[in-house]
Order: structure tokens, then C-alpha cells, then sequence
């Protein structure tokens, strides 16, 4: 590794003017990836920009807005943090099932975004759960999750942005949810495909698809639900919106296959569950 | 370079070091505490796992700049001179390593995982060390020795 700078700013204003002026600059929350890439050398930072030295980056909190996750907030504090399992179950999976327990440990939620992995193990259910982010900029704006994954790891932050946070909604009360995710094995694995669910009686079907196209994918399908043919229309829905690659994990055509069986199985286990 | 003090099993260090430094290469380069393994060097393997403020973290993929300010403890750090931790004793009782290359890594995962939860079942057992890799026990006789650890912490209290 080439001489590298290590900053560790206590506000984000400060944080947003380095990472403007530094264009080598990279942002480190968990580093499980970063690390990952600066010893294999696919990137090489001049300046690492430690955030978690702000405070508001640690916040987790859930109260009559929904869930707010700060960057600093690693997947295993999210997902022990009660109102998770309570009330965001899909996000629970999806948490259970990423990575390692001592990558879980350091690994945060927004740094799993910020990769923008077509295979990032949080996006779906927070897509579907319509998440939205706060970004610092000179000020706090926010951007719905959707509009943020630009393609195969990129993502549409501007020069020295970075999130400070995530809101993912209140669910509205009966509101289901849940992930499933397709890896080789059974143990810890990248995902072949991943599929979430969230649904609701009062109108509301949304399915996030990961590993299946060039970025995390959402369909809305909330318009099919008091169709009688509800879960073909959804699975033919989904399937126009993907379009798989093969790669070393699995083949295109399985992906498909394994797309069709996981969103059959999100709406059944969703309208079970929801008419419970 | 960077001057920095790294609080590693209770002794506060005065270093130097480059900022590019994992914790990890400081550990065992610059401290000579060299019972934390480098399997993978990148997140995979669990051999280089210690814990930061209790928690279990792969040393790999922490920066030694981040460190600062944490605790860090190694499997230096869990005995008491001669007087092994209870984790360690279930490990040799069981033969629950054999080149022991994974087992200061396995270990430390063990550690924290049952701090945090204290009552775990089989299948979280296996769940918490999926990131520690080994590749001559099985795993059989490492879960074996901690079922049977949790066991005995819970018959008597004994937790050291
Ligand atoms: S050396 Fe750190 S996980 Fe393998
Ligand atoms: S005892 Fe040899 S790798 Fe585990």
C-alpha cells in the first residue's frame, strides 16, 4: 500500500469539505470492504476519511417516523436493536444472513448500500421498504434509496457527499415483510439471488430483487393486488424487470429460475402470514 | 507515520506506525503478540479475529488508526499467567484443535459470541464461528467443547 493519510473529523461539515478537497479520499465506516479492496489494490485511496468519529452517524433510533440507522451503526447493532425484529423482520433476515457474525460486528447497513453491490444483502428489503437517505452535502438532503444505485457498484453520490444515515418508513399497521436469499451454501456466501417482500392489506406489494440485474431492482406491484391471478402477474412482472448474468456463483438461467421460486414463495409466505 | 497508543490487553502502546497498518500487522509485528494468525488477510478465514470493546472483529480488515481508543484484547490476553481461561481448558478437554492454526481465531469468536449470549443453542454455535475457518478438526469437537462449556458455566457459575 502506497503512504496513505488517516483523518478522523468529529463533523460532518468538516467531513464533507476534506472529501471535497481530496479526491483521492476515501470514506471508511466498517471497512469490510474497503480493506478488502486496498489490499488487493482495485482501489488505492491517498487519504482515508474515518466517520465515525461523528456523533450523529451512531444514532439508531425508531419512533413515530420509522427506523433511522446512522452510517456508524454495524449490522449486528441493527439487527439485536429490538424494533428490528418487531417491526422490520425482512431486514432482519437480511442482516442474519450477511456475511460473517465478526464482519457483522464491524460491517455497517449504509456501507452495504454505499457499495452498491447488485448483490448487497440489505438493498431489497430496504428498497422495497422504501428507505431513503440522508445525504451531507454542504447541508442534510435526502434521496430515496431508489434513485441512488446507478449501476455495478456505483452509486450517485457527487464529490465529498457522503450518507450520514438511512429512515427506513414506519411499517402501517398488519404490514408484512420478509427476504430470502439464495447463496450456494448455508453458511455465510454472497447471494445467487435475494429476494424481499413487503406487503400490506391496505395496498401495498413491493418485491426487492438482488443479484439479478446491474443494480438492486424494485417492482411495484401494488395495483395486482385484488387480482385473482396475483401471484403469476407478480412473478411475470418480476422477471420483465430482471436480466441475470452468469457469473462464478450461478448461471443466468438458474437465476431466473430461482427469481420465479423466490417470488412465488415471498407472496405466499407474505399472504399467510398477513391473514393470520 | 503516525503516533498512536493502542490499549492491547489492559498495557497502553506508544507507537509509530504507518497509516496503512491493519491492526492485525501491528499486533504481531510491532507487538510481537503473534498468538493472532493471518489466514486470508481479507475477511475470510477468522484467524486474525480479537476483540475490540468485547466484540469479535476480523484484525485484517481493521485499520490500526481505528483501533485507537478501543480495547483490544488477544488470546494473549485471556490467561491468567498460568491459569488458562475455562474456553481454553474446554478446548484441550475436547482435542478441539490439531496444527491449532484457526484455534487463536476461534477462540476470540468464542469468547465474545458467548458473552453476548450466554445460552446459545447448537445451531447458533455454529452460526457465530461460520467465519472461522478450519481445516483439520471437523468442527465437530469445537462445538462439542463449547456445548459442553455453556453447560458448565451454567451448572456452576464458573466463567473466567
Ligand atoms: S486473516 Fe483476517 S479473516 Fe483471514
Ligand atoms: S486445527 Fe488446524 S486449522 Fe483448525
Amino acid at each position: 500500500m502506497a503512504a496513505l493519510e488517516y483523518i478522523k473529523p468529529t463533523d460532518s461539515i468538516e467531513a464533507y469539505n476534506i472529501l471535497k478537497n481530496n479526491p483521492g479520499a476515501k470514506v471508511i465506516a466498517g471497512g469490510t470492504d474497503l480493506m478488502v479492496m486496498m489490499r488487493n489494490e482495485s482501489i488505492k485511496p491517498e487519504c482515508i476519511v474515518d466517520i465515525k468519529g461523528i456523533e450523529a452517524t451512531h444514532i439508531l433510533r425508531f419512533d413515530e417516523n420509522g427506523l433511522y440507522i446512522g452510517a456508524s451503526c454495524t449490522a449486528n447493532e441493527v439487527m439485536n436493536f429490538g424494533p428490528v425484529k418487531e417491526y422490520y423482520p425482512g431486514l432482519y433476515d437480511a442482516l442474519k444472513g450477511l456475511a460473517t457474525y465478526q464482519v457483522r460486528n464491524r460491517a455497517t447497513v449504509v456501507g452495504n448500500l454505499c457499495n452498491a453491490s447488485p448483490a448487497a444483502d440489505t438493498a431489497p428489503v430496504l428498497l422495497a421498504m422504501g428507505a431513503y437517505l440522508d445525504i451531507q452535502g454542504p447541508a442534510v438532503w435526502q434521496k430515496p434509496l431508489l434513485e441512488f444505485f446507478t449501476g455495478v457498484k456505483k452509486n450517485s453520490l457527487s464529490q465529498g457527499e457522503f450518507v450520514q444515515g438511512l429512515t427506513v418508513p414506519r411499517p402501517e399497521p398488519g404490514e408484512k415483510s420478509i427476504y430470502y436469499k439464495k447463496g450456494r451454501i448455508k453458511g455465510a456466501d454472497l447471494s445467487i439471488v435475494g429476494v424481499a417482500g413487503v406487503f400490506s392489506r391496505k395496498g401495498k406489494l413491493r418485491i426487492g430483487l438482488g443479484s439479478v440485474y446491474t443494480t438492486p431492482v424494485l417492482v411495484v406491484a401494488d395495483d395486482l393486488l385484488d387480482k385473482d391471478d396475483l401471484k403469476d402477474r407478480l412473478v411475470e412482472r418480476v422477471l420483465n424487470s430482471i436480466n441475470p448474468i452468469t457469473d462464478t456463483r450461478a448461471s443466468r438461467e438458474y437465476r431466473i429460475d430461482m427469481t420465479r421460486y423466490y417470488t412465488f414463495k415471498v407472496a405466499e409466505d407474505l399472504m399467510r402470514e398477513a391473514s393470520i | 507515520m503516525k503516533d498512536i497508543i493502542l490499549k492491547v490487553n489492559g498495557r497502553k502502546y506508544n507507537l509509530r506506525i504507518d497509516e496503512s497498518m491493519t491492526l492485525l500487522k501491528v499486533l504481531r509485528e510491532e507487538l510481537e503478540l503473534t498468538g493472532t494468525k493471518e489466514g486470508c488477510g481479507e475477511g475470510e478465514c477468522g484467524a486474525c479475529t480479537v476483540l475490540m470493546d468485547g466484540k469479535a472483529v476480523n484484525s485484517c480488515l481493521v485499520l490500526a488508526c481505528e483501533a485507537e481508543g478501543h480495547d483490544i484484547t488477544t488470546i494473549e490476553g485471556l490467561a491468567d499467567g498460568e491459569l488458562l481461561s475455562d474456553i481454553q481448558e474446554a478446548f484441550i478437554e475436547h482435542q478441539a484443535f490439531q496444527c491449532g492454526f484457526c484455534t487463536p481465531g476461534m477462540i476470540m469468536t468464542i469468547k465474545g459470541f458467548l458473552d453476548e449470549n450466554p445460552n446459545p443453542t447448537e445451531d447458533e454455535i455454529e452460526e457465530a464461528i461460520a467465519g472461522n475457518l478450519c481445516r483439520c478438526t471437523g468442527y465437530k469437537p469445537i462445538v462439542a467443547a463449547v456445548k459442553d462449556l455453556v453447560e458448565r458455566r451454567g451448572n456452576d457459575g464458573y466463567n473466567r
